[in-house]
């Protein structure tokens, strides 16, 4: 399968207050591909997708998309990030502004569609979320599950060629992180190229096409069948910290 | 744009020095009022009856009266003036500052106001009473112990009692009005203020008194220019003298003071022989 | 001859000019608050959004405004007034009253810019910038609906206190209406020692009327521009 590579990162270094964050990152994505990146806590995960998003600088190193070098000083963003949406941990609704106007102002406002062409994409991209009859109403009104998929449909409804997501359940419940996860997982069988950054290892696992270890800012893995092998000791280590051995109930006789 | 602040920071400084120092002129200040044309006269306008407004919006007096005719004999019309509303509180700096050229605001004359300021002539008397309810007359200053006076702000009955008897309770008040009605309610034993005062208003006020009719030495009110102004002072010297051989003072009191006290003051008390 | 009692009918019929003398005067303090307020607002957000760009910015600017809190209103006129004039007379007092509540309103309005935002998510930036907004249309459409919504009220009160201070810029002889009403009083020392509350009652009433002028046109903007 010779999918299209859509985006492509080189040698990236980037350095935070004398502290060297990420070290040496390379690697690249395919069109339609799912990209999962675990490892520890502050190994620089979310570092990575806000890099590749413009939200921070880099000290050396290159980003292509689609061909196209979106490192440099006179990089338009803002048209960058048409293409390369994100959601964040905080999902972070407008509050002045209720769940369409939330999603359909980005359409109109930046990419200058029609008013009613968007809010018919609005509403059939709410009904996918499954949140049609929430259509009017205010962020402080819905629950942490809801926002999120609110947010995700903001970032959709901009018809984006990649979607990151920045450990996007961490603030919720585990019934409403199954409703966003599920969510994301009806993305991936649709063929929506992803980066997503999760501390959630059932879902990781079930998800991924491909998994990047990562450890001190640095690759340690680049595997496309991780959960079933990882190659490396840390890699195996940090597996078990999600195993437990034995079940309480089991005592031998 | 950094150019632009430092441009504009330095003007500013220029500015605001110019301002503090202003254009300073060695000229004295007579000769200077009358290249003005106009003398500036600070004056009270809610001190009724000496300085206060009337229905029309116009000065009127027994300052004021003295204040046009001095424009009139100055600068040869009684409207080359300029009347600058006062405070008892900011007389001095008003002086001092270079606002007006004279106060006559019933200033009254003490040594430590003689310190900063020059007074020329007294144009007023002024003697401090007492007044208290018939019921509970105070007959004199030993009996006000541990009772409460009610004086009103920056008058010579203030500075008399926080001087002379500090251990009297004073309950102070900015003005005659709320001092008086603080009186008729109850909310101090007796009032002292300048004598003539204190009988218009108990001839009104059937149920109060002046029980003590006067007090203490005589005060006397007169005008004050800044201590480096000796030309004005001279000419005000003069010219209070020429009024008192004319008897310019009944003719004001007549006018400005006798429709108030009408009968209960004797006009020599109050612009007589000094 | 007795001129000492007056009914307060009389009073009122004679003092109908000092109710009109009443109003002009009141124009005296409108006009302060007015320009001074106008001032303060544009000034006020343009130092608040500077000053919120650099950390060193944000502290100079605390030390400033505490200075100007501390040292009350009065005393602040005063020194303009009186100590800082030229030796042949210097600003008029109205000029030094508009400079002060200027300054005095432009700190604080800064603050509260500086406040709300400060107390806005920093979140809510980069979703915005997640969607591929400029920072025009990020501010426009995002960031300045949420600040005025957290502005507006605390503007109001400031508003209102000014207004409400202008009576102090008696102490340096501006004749406002306060200063008016003192003088119809005293004029009636004699007459008519109930002077105070005809005359104060109304005056308490041009205040309130142009209190809530003010928190109306507050109503009006927060409607139309939606917030």
């Amino acid at each position: 399968m010779c999918k299209k590579i859509i985006l492509e990162i080189f040698n990236l270094h980037k350095s935070f207050n004398g502290l060297h964050i990420l070290k040496n990152i390379s690697f690249d994505i395919h069109k339609g591909e799912v990209l999962v990146i675990l490892g520890p806590s502050g190994s620089g995960k979310s570092t990575i997708l806000r890099c590749i998003n413009g939200f921070e600088n880099i000290e050396s190193g290159t980003i292509k998309f689609n061909g196209e070098v979106i490192t440099t000083s006179k990089t338009k963003w803002e048209l960058v990030r048409q293409k390369i949406g994100m959601v964040f941990q905080n999902y972070d609704l407008f509050p002045h502004m209720n769940v369409f106007e939330n999603i359909s102002l980005g359409p109109i406002l930046v990419q200058k569609k029609n008013k009613s062409e968007v809010l018919e994409n609005s509403r059939k991209l709410l009904e996918r979320v499954g949140l049609l009859n929430r259509g009017d109403f205010f962020p402080h009104q819905l629950s942490g599950g809801q926002k999120q998929r609110v947010a995700i449909a903001r970032a959709l409804i901009m018809e984006p060629e990649i979607l990151l997501f920045d450990e996007v359940t961490a603030s919720l419940d585990p019934e409403m992180s199954r409703e966003v996860l599920e969510l994301i997982f009806e993305l991936a069988e649709k063929g929506t190229t992803m980066i997503i950054v999760t501390h959630e290892m059932p879902f990781a696992k079930a998800i991924n096409d491909r998994v990047l270890f990562l450890d001190d800012g640095e690759i340690l893995e680049n595997n496309s069948n991780f959960f079933n092998n990882p190659e490396t000791e840390k890699a195996k280590r940090f597996l078990d910290i999600f195993e437990f051995k034995s079940h309480k109930n089991e005592k031998s006789d | 744009m950094k150019k632009f602040k430092k441009i504009f920071l330095f003007c500013a400084a220029i500015l605001l020095g110019l301002t503090i120092f202003g254009c300073s002129s060695e000229k004295n200040l007579l000769d200077e009022i009358k290249e003005r044309g106009k003398i500036k006269i600070g004056v009270f306008i809610d001190k009724f009856p000496f300085g206060y407004i009337d229905t029309n919006g116009e000065n009127q007096g027994y300052d004021v009266f003295l204040a046009k005719r001095i424009a009139k004999d100055l600068l040869g019309d009684e409207s080359k003036l300029e009347f600058v509303p006062m405070e008892a509180a900011n007389r001095v700096s008003y002086l001092l500052s270079g606002k007006v050229d004279v106060t006559l605001a019933n200033f009254t004359i003490t040594k430590d106001r003689e310190k900063v300021v020059n007074f020329s002539k007294p144009y007023m008397k002024v003697r401090l009473g007492i007044a208290s309810p018939k019921k509970f007359p105070i007959s004199n200053i030993e009996e006000l112990n541990g009772k409460t006076l009610i004086v009103n702000k920056g008058t010579t009955a203030e500075v008399f009692f926080a001087t002379n008897h500090p251990e009297i309770k004073l309950l102070k008040f900015d003005q005659n009005t709320e001092a008086f009605n603080a009186l008729a309610n109850g909310r101090g034993d007796a009032m002292s203020h300048d004598n003539t005062i204190l009988y218009a208003w108990v001839n009104g006020n059937d149920d109060f008194s002046v029980s003590v009719d006067s007090f203490g030495s005589e005060s006397f009110i007169a005008p004050a220019v800044r201590k480096s102004d000796h030309d004005l002072l001279s000419w005000l010297d003069d010219e209070i003298k020429k009024l008192r051989e004319e008897k310019f003072f009944y003719e004001d009191y007549e006018k400005t003071l006798y429709p108030i006290y009408g009968d209960l003051v004797e006009a020599d008390n109050v612009v007589g022989v000094y | 001859m007795n001129i000492l009692s007056i009914g307060v009918l009389d009073f009122f019929v004679q003092e109908a000019v000092g109710f009109k003398r009443l109003l002009r005067a009141f124009c005296v303090n409108l006009y302060i608050s007015l320009v001074s307020v106008l001032l303060s607002i544009f000034f006020g957000i343009l130092f608040g959004f500077i000053v919120s760009k650099r950390k060193i910015f944000r502290i100079v600017f605390k030390i400033f405004l505490e200075i100007v809190r501390i040292i009350p209103i009065f005393a602040w006129l005063f020194l303009f007034y009186f100590k800082l004039s030229g030796k042949n007379g210097g600003l008029s007092g109205t000029a030094v009253s508009i400079i002060v509540f200027f300054v005095w309103g432009t700190f604080e309005f800064s603050d509260i810019i500086l406040s709300s935002m400060e107390a806005l998510p920093k979140h809510q930036y980069e979703s915005g910038l997640a969607i591929g907004f400029t920072y025009k249309q990020l501010y426009k459409k995002i960031i300045m609906p949420q600040i005025m919504r957290m502005v507006l009220p605390n503007a109001i009160n400031l508003i209102v206190r000014m207004i409400k201070t202008t009576s102090i810029v008696t102490l340096i002889g501006v004749i406002e209406v306060l200063k008016v009403g003192q003088q119809i009083i005293e004029y009636n020392v004699f007459k008519n020692p109930k002077a105070p509350f005809f005359v104060y009652g109304f005056i308490f009433a041009l205040f309130f009327v142009a209190c809530q002028t003010v928190s109306c046109f507050a109503k009006f903007f927060e409607n139309k521009f939606k917030i």
